[in-house]
């Protein structure tokens, strides 16, 4: 497969702060990959060295061009969306829409397919100022699209948006890769495992582990936690399930904790329906790498 | 794609730029200060001799030349840094613009549109206000000159301070102790040369030189009328600081002054674009 970015040692200062330190891993054409690690890990920075926007040390090559000497001509093989949406809140979704192809050296009518697909042509006349934050993410995916990039980089794409926003962009996000897109996803949620192709899992600006996905997925021990409310008389049916399915069972003022494989935690609430059990209300956290992950990875690491 | 890409974001510069609060007021200002309500009345009662613009004219321009670069520094201070902060910066240059396209529409929409409010501003208010005729225009047209070419330098200077600064409080912070540096301190200084040395003229004049508001003052006052009409008639005119470039430079006077701020420009033109094509945009 032929790789669309490699970025091969790549090493960033600020001060005397060492914020990466030989960073290297690649992505394939069409393929998809994330960039896992805690607030702080250097996630922003990598992708800001690939855009071209900070100096750094090692190499950067955007298909076959390397962004240090050729950096406008890499930005036009990229579509990026940052983890803010910075736009000139003054201007309607028109008129933003119109600039930002100018700078991308887009059609301008290509315009019109981008509003539609995200979902805004009838919002185009509309300050971007009142945009919902779901929308302004579309909108901010689909001037990334403008120019028709071989390449997107998202960063933090979903982490401001509520849960139908994450789900109608997901689903966008779906559509481009079966168009054949790119994508390099900066995050610290794991909500996009069943788009990735590959992980890596960064730390302190250092690559602590990457590979498939399904192989990382697999030497973690990932866990979402449920918390149920039943009635009192059903609580020992609840434990019983648990134990018999291996998943140990807190109570805390009346909320039945319980940690699970998030693939599994369907099927056990299905379970416990089958069985009887009137469940009350229910909560779900789910896993986040935020400091686990790291941890896990790291633990791992030095294990051998 | 560079020309047009540039071309629109000049564009969106200027109309960004000329819907700021500051600039209307400062517009709305500078207007009234340049039709000079006193005069206008002893205009209209006829109180005026026939020949009184040139005079008029090198007064207005010490009047309103210490003010002009309250219209660049603040705008200019907080464009960049204020695009930094929001994210918008990293944004804009995450497209195909390089980072000297990115300055130059930045310099050109912001000097279009602050040399816009000049040109109203003195070109209304003479023809509202002077009643001039056609070769009045042409001096007219010689002071809106310099004041343009002190207002790019105070852009200049404002976008490097943006450029360099890491937060719009501290930009703006330092534009205005800039314009207090240029009109208080310096014309302090000035004074305090003059007046405890004796043959400080050298020295004097090159701290004239190394302020734009005065050079550029001097420049403008020359172009209202010749440096030896002026000598002949009302050296006052040029104030302490003219008189020692005229004494020091002679005819070259005029030359002088207009290399020095071109000077001023291309110092500062080089360093912002020097500064802007290194640093990191975080």
């Amino acid at each position: 497969m032929t790789e669309i970015l490699v970025v091969d040692n790549l090493s960033k200062k600020f001060g005397n702060t060492q914020v990466l330190h030989n960073v290297t891993f690649t992505v394939n054409k069409g393929e998809t990959v994330l960039l896992l690690g805690p607030n702080g890990a250097g996630k922003t920075t990598i992708i800001k060295c690939i855009l071209g926007l900070l100096n750094y040390h090692g190499d950067i090559v955007v298909d076959g061009v390397d962004v240090r000497h050729r950096g406008s001509e890499v930005r036009g093989k990229i579509g990026y969306l940052p983890q803010l949406s910075s736009y000139y809140e003054t201007l309607t979704v028109r008129q933003h829409s119109e600039l930002m192809a100018s700078l991308k050296g887009a059609d301008k009518d290509q315009i019109a397919k981008i509003l539609d697909e995200s979902g805004l042509l009838n919002v185009q006349n509309n300050m971007l100022k009142e945009l919902s934050s779901g929308m302004r993410q579309r909108f901010g995916l689909g001037i990334a699209m403008l120019g028709d990039p071989p390449l997107l980089i998202l960063d933090e794409p979903t982490s401001n948006i509520d849960i139908d926003g994450q789900i109608d962009f997901r689903d966008i996000l779906l559509r481009l890769k079966k168009a054949g897109k790119a994508f390099l996803i900066s995050t610290h949620q794991l909500g996009f495992d069943s788009l990735a192709d590959r992980v890596v899992i960064l730390n302190r600006g250092r690559v602590v582990a990457q590979g498939k996905n399904e192989q990382i997925i697999k030497n973690v021990d990932i866990k979402d936690k449920i918390y149920l409310k039943v009635d009192d008389e059903q609580t020992k049916l609840v434990y019983d399930l648990a134990s018999s399915s291996g998943y140990a069972v807190n109570d805390k003022n009346g909320w039945l904790s319980i940690s699970l494989n998030p693939f599994e935690k369907v099927q056990f609430i299905d379970a416990l329906i089958k069985s009887g059990v009137a469940i009350r209300d229910i909560l779900i956290e789910q896993f986040s790498i935020e400091s686990e992950y790291v941890k896990i990875i790291q633990d791992k690491m030095s294990n051998g | 794609m560079g020309k047009y890409t540039t071309k629109t974001l000049v564009f969106h510069y200027f109309k960004d730029s000329i819907r700021q609060r500051w600039l209307i007021i400062f517009s709305i200002i500078f207007f009234f200060l340049a039709i000079n309500i006193p005069t206008l009345v002893l205009l209209s009662a006829n109180y005026l001799p026939p020949n009184y613009l040139p005079l008029y004219l090198s007064y207005l321009v010490s009047l309103t030349f210490p003010f002009l670069p309250l219209l660049a520094l603040p705008i200019g201070a907080t464009s960049i840094v204020q695009e930094r902060e929001s994210g918008t910066l990293q944004y804009i240059l995450s497209t195909r613009i390089t980072r000297q396209g990115y300055l130059f529409s930045k310099l050109l929409g912001l000097l279009l549109a602050t040399t816009a409010v000049l040109v109203i501003g003195y070109g209304l208010a003479a023809l509202v206000a002077y009643r001039v005729n056609i070769v009045h225009y042409l001096m007219m047209i010689e002071i809106i000159g310099v004041a343009i070419i002190l207002n790019a330098i105070m852009l200049l200077i404002a976008i490097t301070i943006s450029i360099i600064t890491k937060n719009r409080e501290t930009a703006l912070g330092l534009a205005i102790a800039i314009w207090f540096l240029f009109n208080v301190i310096s014309d302090l200084g000035q004074l305090g040369i003059i007046l405890n040395l004796t043959h400080a003229t050298s020295y004097f004049v090159l701290l004239t030189l190394l302020n734009p508001i005065e050079s550029s003052r001097i420049l403008a006052v020359m172009g209202t009328q010749t440096v030896a009409y002026i000598l002949l008639t009302n050296p006052t005119q040029l104030g302490v600081t003219g008189n020692s470039i005229v004494s020091y430079f002679g005819q070259e006077s005029v030359v002088v002054l207009f290399i020095d701020l071109l000077i001023w420009m291309l110092a500062f033109m080089i360093v912002c674009f020097v500064v802007f094509r290194r640093q990191d945009t975080s």
